[in-house]
């Protein structure tokens, strides 16, 4: 009988940090400019140039370390990775090898259903590479070099090789993603390469023992691709194993096409960075003081939001990770939760309608501008019937527009018809006009009352208490 | 050869500095000194304290615009981008630059002889060497082209030239110079340092050139240096004042004529109230080999950046990498590749335990020691060379010996102390030979001024 597999997978993530500044010049770092219109002597690598750390990246390598519950190196500094290649203007990288920023830490990440606790290997800065642009029509056949993303800032996290399945690296990444966007490090948007994931995979017979070779997979785009990714990878170490043979050790490319990984580069060409601290920037000395000082005001996380939302506003797992998955959307409703507490309605209309509304707006949650008062009024009233949910769903645009509710409210007849003898009188015009209606309901179509409701929805323009409007149908109808 | 100071240029009319630059770049063509002149434009306006001081550029060093090859085919076309944050300085406070100077090929060498544009001779003897890698910015202050030249010293290569052509030759505390603009070789020794023709001058440059450049982060502004008013010796006094010797010098093989000028110093430094102690200045006999390990090792890195791609030499190849392999080939002189290969031999995995990291705990260690050392003496007196200047291709076929000529001058390098060498006598061929006095971290000014009195009771 054949022996199980396991799948180990570890990961390796970078993230461009959002910055004014690239990480050692002025230059500004951008996406999407003109190819090398924001580049200087020191980001080209020129003769004499020295790097100069822009402090603002240290603030958010410190905070993605402690969102992971890393260890916080308090003499750090940099290092050069030496290698050559063309996209590496001064044929090496400034980075963080002996001590990085943030070491030893444990991840606690959620799913919709699931909460997992990951190891974190470490977290460091480094500077970006620059972009080879590859070009494949005929007549101009060629490189270029982009250096507009030359020393963007990154910071890499590398996880113990403690996944098992795609899954579990998907909503890690997810999570990651998230983590970033609260912090306001990155956006994370994988298609203009701000978070990028490499993954090491490797099968074992034994979870007790790590095995002895590692397939490295690059190029995967987007999170569809890195799910594709590995369990193509998986399969194929999978059916090697199955022939008794051992995948080799190798860097493999993900080809999004074929839906294939690739032979990218055997390990023998086994690469020595040499590695030596940077005699340029000298060693950053961190003190527990300032430590204690970015704990205390450590931004929102998003693991954070759903302990709260699921601890202290009881709501479900996937509703508290929807809702949790935009920080101005959570924002929005812990603001909204102190005059409401239909938190289930409330989050149903805010992962509902109204993320819907604003998205085809094109505006957030931050700039909404319908404010977390008025809506939370808006669904208390629904609650105790003065509304309903149809008007405010045929309200919503305007309000989100700008209109004031109340005034709408003053204005226009909106608020919920509940006058028994004002409903009365309008079912029995709905009931006078239809005859045939009423003969087939006593004849034993008592689903027509649907029927009648519709109408008194269209006549009363959605405003009529339903409650009472039903029981009013069905006294007149059983007279 | 009629030697300027800058007391000398500003109170001359600017067409006489103009022509006697002129006529000393013209009567030393024959040495190799410059590698380009730039014509003297003097300005008619007053600009600052060096108002119309001519003075050289290491060709290492960057000025915008103009061409800086290190003495590099690598670099042979190579036009700045920017300036030197020192020689905005220069600049702003008046100076002239009159031209660039040749140099050992970026800055590897102690002759000038592994230029790839031909030796630089000395200007006091053409068949001797004037000393490297700052060779040709000592020539160049030597036959009265200019007040003073900027050099790098990254283990000895401004003070040794300094020596070899009886001038004084200065490597301030590291960090006192900004960096920025001068080529990288090894980047946790480079300095950049003034050779000229007394400490008054070295002085005045100092105080220009030193702050604190943003874009140098290993840079720092010294109080001292940039409070100086006026330069007077009168308040320094040898008395009190506790300088280092060293007894004997073995196992280190010293020419007798050095060890009799050094002698002599000693005697009458201790006639004139200084006390002398002896001291055997420890890790010293290990420095060169420290030296050679720490520094091969940042020059491999910092010197892969040219690779045909973005500036400077290309050879054409079919692949990038055939392409990065010709121009690097083609580019490089020997010496140049051999501490390449040295530098990425000492940090390769296998061996880094064994050399780099090994020389790095140790550099630990000897900045730990001298710094107690400095705590109870001022100064160390040592040799600026083990030999007075040697002859134009004595050397250059046996680089161990070649490297040991900075035995007495990578140390300072190694602590990133401040070290500056005085033209002390000659040998008995005639040849000049240089006593360094080494001060602790950040004592510049002290150091200099404590120079300038021993140096004004020689004379």
């Amino acid at each position: 009988m054949k022996k199980d597999v396991f799948p180990v997978l570890g990961v390796e993530v970078h993230i461009q940090v959002k910055s004014d500044r690239k990480i050692f010049c002025n230059c500004k770092n951008t996406f999407g400019a003109a190819p090398n219109s924001h580049i200087c002597p020191i980001c080209t690598g020129q003769p004499g140039t020295l790097p100069v750390f822009n402090r603002n990246i240290l603030t958010s390598a410190l905070n993605l370390s402690l969102a992971l519950n890393c260890r916080i190196n308090l003499f750090t500094g940099f290092d050069r990775k030496n290698y050559f290649y063309p996209d590496t203007p001064k044929n090496y990288q400034i980075t963080q090898n002996e001590f990085p920023i943030g070491y030893d830490g444990n991840f606690f990440f959620f799913s919709p259903e699931n909460t997992y606790s990951l190891g974190i290997s470490r977290v460091h800065m480094e500077e970006d590479s620059a972009k080879l642009v590859h070009k494949e029509d005929s007549l101009e056949k060629g490189s270029t070099i982009d250096y507009n993303r030359s020393g963007i800032p990154l910071l890499e996290v590398v996880t113990e090789p403690e996944f098992h399945d795609s899954d579990s690296v998907v909503y890690f990444l997810e999570f990651l993603k998230r983590t970033a966007q609260y912090l306001g490090i990155s956006e994370c948007n994988m298609e203009e390469g701000s978070l990028r994931v490499d993954t090491n995979i490797s099968l074992t017979h034994d979870l007790a023992v790590l095995p002895d070779y590692r397939v490295e997979i690059k190029n995967m785009n987007t999170f569809s691709g890195v799910r594709s990714a590995i369990e193509y990878e998986i399969e194929r170490q999978k059916a090697l194993f199955d022939r008794d043979l051992v995948p080799e050790s190798e860097t493999r490319n993900w080809d999004s096409k074929a839906k294939k990984t690739r032979t990218m580069r055997k390990k023998e060409s086994f690469n020595d960075y040499r590695y030596f601290p940077e005699p340029d920037i000298p060693p950053i000395l961190l003190s527990e003081k300032n430590l204690f000082a970015l704990k205390d005001n450590l931004p929102l996380t998003p693991g954070f939001a759903m302990n709260q939302l699921t601890f202290n506003f009881r709501l479900r797992k996937e509703d508290a990770y929807v809702l949790s998955s935009e920080k101005a959307m959570y924002l929005y409703f812990i603001e909204a939760s102190k005059y409401c507490v239909q938190y289930e309605q409330m989050v149903n209309w805010i992962t509902g309608d109204v993320i819907h509304y604003l998205r085809e707006r094109g505006e957030g949650f931050e700039d909404c501008k319908l404010p977390p008062k008025a809506f939370a009024d808006i669904v208390k009233r629904i609650g105790t019937g003065k509304l309903t949910g149809k008007i405010f769903k045929s309200i919503l645009e305007r309000l989100l527009s700008g209109e004031d509710f109340n005034e709408i409210l003053e204005n226009e007849n909106i608020s919920v018809i509940s006058d028994r003898n004002e409903l009365k009188e309008i079912a029995e015009k709905i009931l006078s006009e239809n005859p045939a209606q009423v003969k087939l309901y006593i004849g034993g179509k008592t689903g027509l009352i649907g029927f009648f409701m519709g109408m008194m929805m269209k006549v009363t323009d959605g405003r009529c208490d339903p409650k009472l409007s039903q029981q009013i149908f069905e006294e007149l109808l059983d007279k | 050869m009629k030697k300027l100071t800058i007391a000398d240029t500003l109170n001359s009319p600017a067409e006489q500095i103009k022509n006697k630059v002129k006529s000393a770049i013209n009567n030393s063509k024959g040495l190799n000194i410059f590698l380009e002149t730039y014509g003297v434009k003097p300005s008619k306006t007053k600009k600052g304290c060096l108002n119309n001081v001519p003075f050289s550029l290491k060709d290492n060093i960057l000025l915008e615009g103009k061409i800086s090859s290190c003495g590099s085919r690598m670099l042979e076309d190579f036009v700045s981008p920017y300036s030197a944050f020192v020689v905005e300085k220069l600049l702003a406070a008046g100076a002239l630059p009159v031209g660039r100077t040749n140099m050992d090929e970026f800055a590897m060498g102690s002759s000038t002889e592994n230029s790839a544009f031909g030796p630089t001779k000395n200007p006091l003897n053409s068949e001797y060497v004037p000393g490297g890698s700052s060779g040709g910015a000592a020539a160049s202050v030597a036959v009265g082209s200019c007040a003073f030249a900027l050099g790098s010293d990254t283990g000895g290569s401004v003070r040794q030239p300094a020596a070899f052509c009886d001038l004084y030759g200065f490597k301030p505390t590291y960090g006192v110079f900004s960096r920025r603009g001068l080529v990288s070789f090894c980047s946790s020794f480079d300095q950049i340092g003034i050779i000229a023709n007394n400490v008054d001058d070295i002085i005045t440059v100092s105080s220009v050139m030193n702050d604190k450049d943003p874009f140098d982060l290993t840079s720092y502004a010294d109080r001292d240096l940039q409070d100086i008013e006026k330069i007077n010796y009168d308040n320094v006094d040898l008395r009190g004042k506790i300088v280092g010797i060293m007894s004997g010098f073995d196992p280190i093989p010293v020419s007798d004529d050095i060890q009799s000028r050094y002698l002599e110093l000693i005697e009458k430094m201790s006639d004139l109230g200084a006390e002398m102690v002896n001291i055997s200045p420890p890790f010293l006999e290990n420095s060169v080999p420290l030296y050679q390990i720490l520094s091969t090792a940042e020059a491999s890195s910092n010197l892969s950046r040219y690779d045909g791609i973005k500036y400077g030499l290309r050879k054409e190849g079919k692949t990038i990498d055939s392409m990065r392999r010709s121009t690097r080939s083609f580019g490089f002189g020997e010496e140049v590749k051999r501490r390449i290969i040295l530098g990425t031999y000492v940090t390769a995995s296998e061996y880094s335990e064994q050399y780099y990291k090994k020389a790095l705990k140790i550099r630990g260690l000897m900045r730990k020691n001298y710094e107690a050392f400095f705590s109870t003496i001022n100064y160390i007196l040592l040799p600026t060379t083990p030999t007075p200047p040697f002859r134009l291709g004595e050397k250059i076929n046996d680089p161990v010996s070649m490297y040991f000529s900075d035995v007495f001058t990578a140390i300072a390098n190694i602590l990133g102390t401040p070290a500056i060498t005085m033209p002390c006598g000659e040998s008995s061929d005639g040849l000049p030979i240089g006593i360094q006095l080494m001060g602790g971290i950040g004592s510049d000014l002290d150091l200099l001024k404590f120079a300038g009195k021993v140096a004004g009771e020689l004379k």
